[in-house]
């Protein structure tokens, strides 16, 4: 894998001047920077994913031209740039996101050229959010979920660049589909979520590759009862990429957390999965558990996956477990007897491994699993 | 002419011989029982018919209505009217009963130029079929044999057979697993298949499936040959003696 050259990055980012929202306050983030948080060589969090054009100045700016001061906001949301959030934004932002653990993200809240609030209270209406493309190449989407609130968000991007901060309060409800058409160029994601007492949020992440493409995904368990499921399905082809690192951690007793990820890879398609649970001395009574399953149907089709258990006490249950296979002869056999042919078969058995899940008509019909 | 023509058949697993030379004609409208000790190559035998690939074929030919098979595809052959119930029915679980089973009957339909079967009429045909066997309609909607209990996946078999309709059914002990009224119910089930087009293969142990189907001819088989042939009272023979007075060295 590539060095990042961290010098350079951190006199661009010097250099750097703001247009969008000036007034955000970014002397913190740049000192995480400058305090070693991009990535070394031999960085465990890039063994699989070249980080260089990710970092590399000149290939993450797009060339869309001057960014704008003021991006278009999609319905049932707010731009970063209207006094009514202001107060939201300087108070939540960042408050769910490691940034010396994720510098992308501390890189993409330097540059941010457009940020969105949406913010839902118990009385509101509004049951779902539509989420699609947004105007911006550094984009932020601010996700607070008032006490006893519930907000269905469904996100559609191939996104270049941009990350969601999730805050569910107590016993608020967050249920967040995240689709991912295919890409073409070098995309970051990063979903940061804190969950609180009796909070709930689950994830149904359907996703395709990129040139590059990587998600990660940290979960916060702050309070007693707080519960997090997690469901992702991926369907590589071509020589696509994704690179999908979890980290869910208890931070607090009570919590429960269940992930479940799938992914069928072929042709000449490269697929990482780390999948991490961090259980902090004091959060006993968690209950976390993670699979990730893992077919690849071509020869030259890459998959690396591996769990990452950090546990400090002692009065947990834990489970995970980490596969790759390839399709069962015996089922293609099986299949065969009664008349369908290999190639339908194969079809079926791959369905019928992302199915298990996928439970979302657009999410089948991304991975091109419908029936 | 013959439904299957079986001569001198000797198939290999791994390099490993098992079969041996099989000799073995099967008329329309008979019913044969195959029977023989743990390890003879009875299910080797069964998946050499099918098609399966790990399955190594030395010599001989297998032949179905006159038409040699054994450079088809497993698929090619079910079209053409063979079936295999496996000894052990394989789960697939995200793969629904109902979608296995529509797949398997299109499949056939495109193969020998029928229309296809509209789903409403399909729907009645599974659901009459698992009825017939005493099996709930829910089952159809659940994955293929997932969490079946071993008489449940035994059934499922039989009812892929009923929806199949094939020329030539082999049966590997369909009738294990079965406790004795799944029994009687699976072997009405077949003997109302049966009739003077077709032909089925029962793949057994026990004399007790053989009470309600009565075979018209019964094969022993012992360390992948044929070691006898005989009517159905062979089968009661070999209930009383075992099979070592048969078996050659
Ligand atoms: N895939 C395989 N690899 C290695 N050996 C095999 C394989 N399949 C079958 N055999 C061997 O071939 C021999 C015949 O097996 P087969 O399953 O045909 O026996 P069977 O007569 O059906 O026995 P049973 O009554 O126990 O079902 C056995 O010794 C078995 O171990
Ligand atoms: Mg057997």
């Amino acid at each position: 894998m590539g060095l990042v050259d961290a010098a350079s990055v951190i006199e661009a980012l010097e250099a750097f001047e703001p247009h969008y929202l000036p007034w955000l306050d970014r002397r913190d983030t740049l000192a995480v920077l400058k305090d070693g948080a991009l990535p070394r060589p031999n960085s465990e969090a890039w063994k699989y994913t070249d980080p260089v054009p990710f970092f590399d100045p000149q290939d993450n700016v797009s060339d869309r031209g001057e960014p704008t001061t003021s991006p278009t906001t999609p319905s049932h949301t707010v731009g970063f740039e209207s006094d009514t959030v202001r107060s939201l934004v300087t108070t939540y932002v960042n408050q769910a996101v490691d940034q010396r653990r994720y510098p992308l993200a501390a890189i993409s809240y330097l540059k941010v050229d457009c940020g969105v609030v949406i913010h839902v209270k118990p009385e509101d209406k509004t049951e779902s959010i539509e989420l699609g493309e947004l105007d911006g190449q550094f984009q932020r989407v601010l996700v607070i979920v008032e006490a006893e609130a519930r907000l269905e968000l469904i996100e559609t991007s191939t996104g270049s660049n941009r990350i969601v901060e999730c805050f569910v309060a107590p016993g608020a409800k967050l249920r967040h589909r995240r689709l991912q058409p295919p890409g073409t160029g070098i995309d970051y994601n990063l979903v940061a979520i804190n969950i609180a007492e009796n909070g709930s949020y689950s994830l149904s992440q359907y996703s395709t590759g990129a040139r590059l493409r990587r998600n990660d995904i940290s979960v916060n368990i702050l309070g007693k009862g707080a519960e997090a499921e997690l469901t992702g399905a991926w369907q590589l082809n071509d020589a696509l990429h994704l690179d999908n690192q979890i980290s869910v951690n208890h931070m607090f007793a009570g919590g429960t957390s269940r992930q479940h990820f799938r992914g069928n890879v072929d042709d000449r398609a490269k697929s990482i999965f780390n999948g991490r649970i961090y259980i902090a001395p004091n959060a006993q009574q968690t209950n976390a558990t993670l699979t990730n399953r893992n077919l690849v149907v071509s020869a030259e089709a890459e998959v690396y996956t591996k769990p990452e258990l950090e546990i400090y006490a002692n009065d947990v249950v834990c489970s995970h477990g980490a596969t790759v296979g390839q399709l069962d002869t015996d089922a293609l056999f099986y299949f065969q007897s009664r008349g369908i042919g290999e190639a339908d078969a194969r079809a079926i058995l791959i369905r019928g491994f992302l199915n298990e899940v996928v439970s979302h008509a657009d999410g089948r019909a991304l991975l091109g699993i419908e029936t | 002419m013959n439904l299957l023509e079986i001569s001198d058949l000797a198939a290999s697993v791994a390099n490993q011989p098992i079969l041996r030379g099989i000799d073995l004609n099967i008329g329309a409208g008979e019913v044969h029982a195959i029977m023989g000790p743990n390890g003879s190559g009875k299910s080797t035998l069964a998946n050499v018919i099918a098609g399966r690939e790990d399955y190594q074929i030395d010599r001989g030919r297998i032949a179905l209505e006159g038409q040699e098979i054994t450079t088809l595809s497993p698929e090619e052959r079910a079209h053409r009217g063979l079936f295999l119930a496996f000894q052990y029915p394989i789960e697939i679980p995200g793969v629904s009963n109902m979608e296995f089973l529509k797949a398997a009957v299109d499949s056939h339909a495109q193969a020998n130029g029928n229309p296809e079967i509209t789903a409403v009429d399909f729907m009645q045909m599974a659901r009459n079929a698992a009825e017939q066997l005493g099996l709930n309609p829910e089952f159809l909607k659940r994955g293929v044999n997932e969490g079946f209990s071993g008489g449940e996946k035994k059934r499922n078999e039989i009812l892929q057979m009923l929806m199949l309709k094939p020329k030539v059914s082999i049966l590997d002990e369909t009738d294990s697993g079965l406790d004795i009224d799944a029994l009687r119910v699976v072997a009405n089930g077949i003997s109302t298949f049966a009739n003077t087009t077709n032909a089925v293969v029962l793949v057994t142990h026990y004399q007790r499936l053989l009470d309600h189907i009565e075979p018209d001819f019964v094969h022993v088989i012992a360390n992948g040959s044929i070691v006898r042939s005989g009517d159905r009272s062979l089968a009661l023979e070999l209930e009383e003696k075992g099979y070592s007075w048969l078996e050659k060295d």
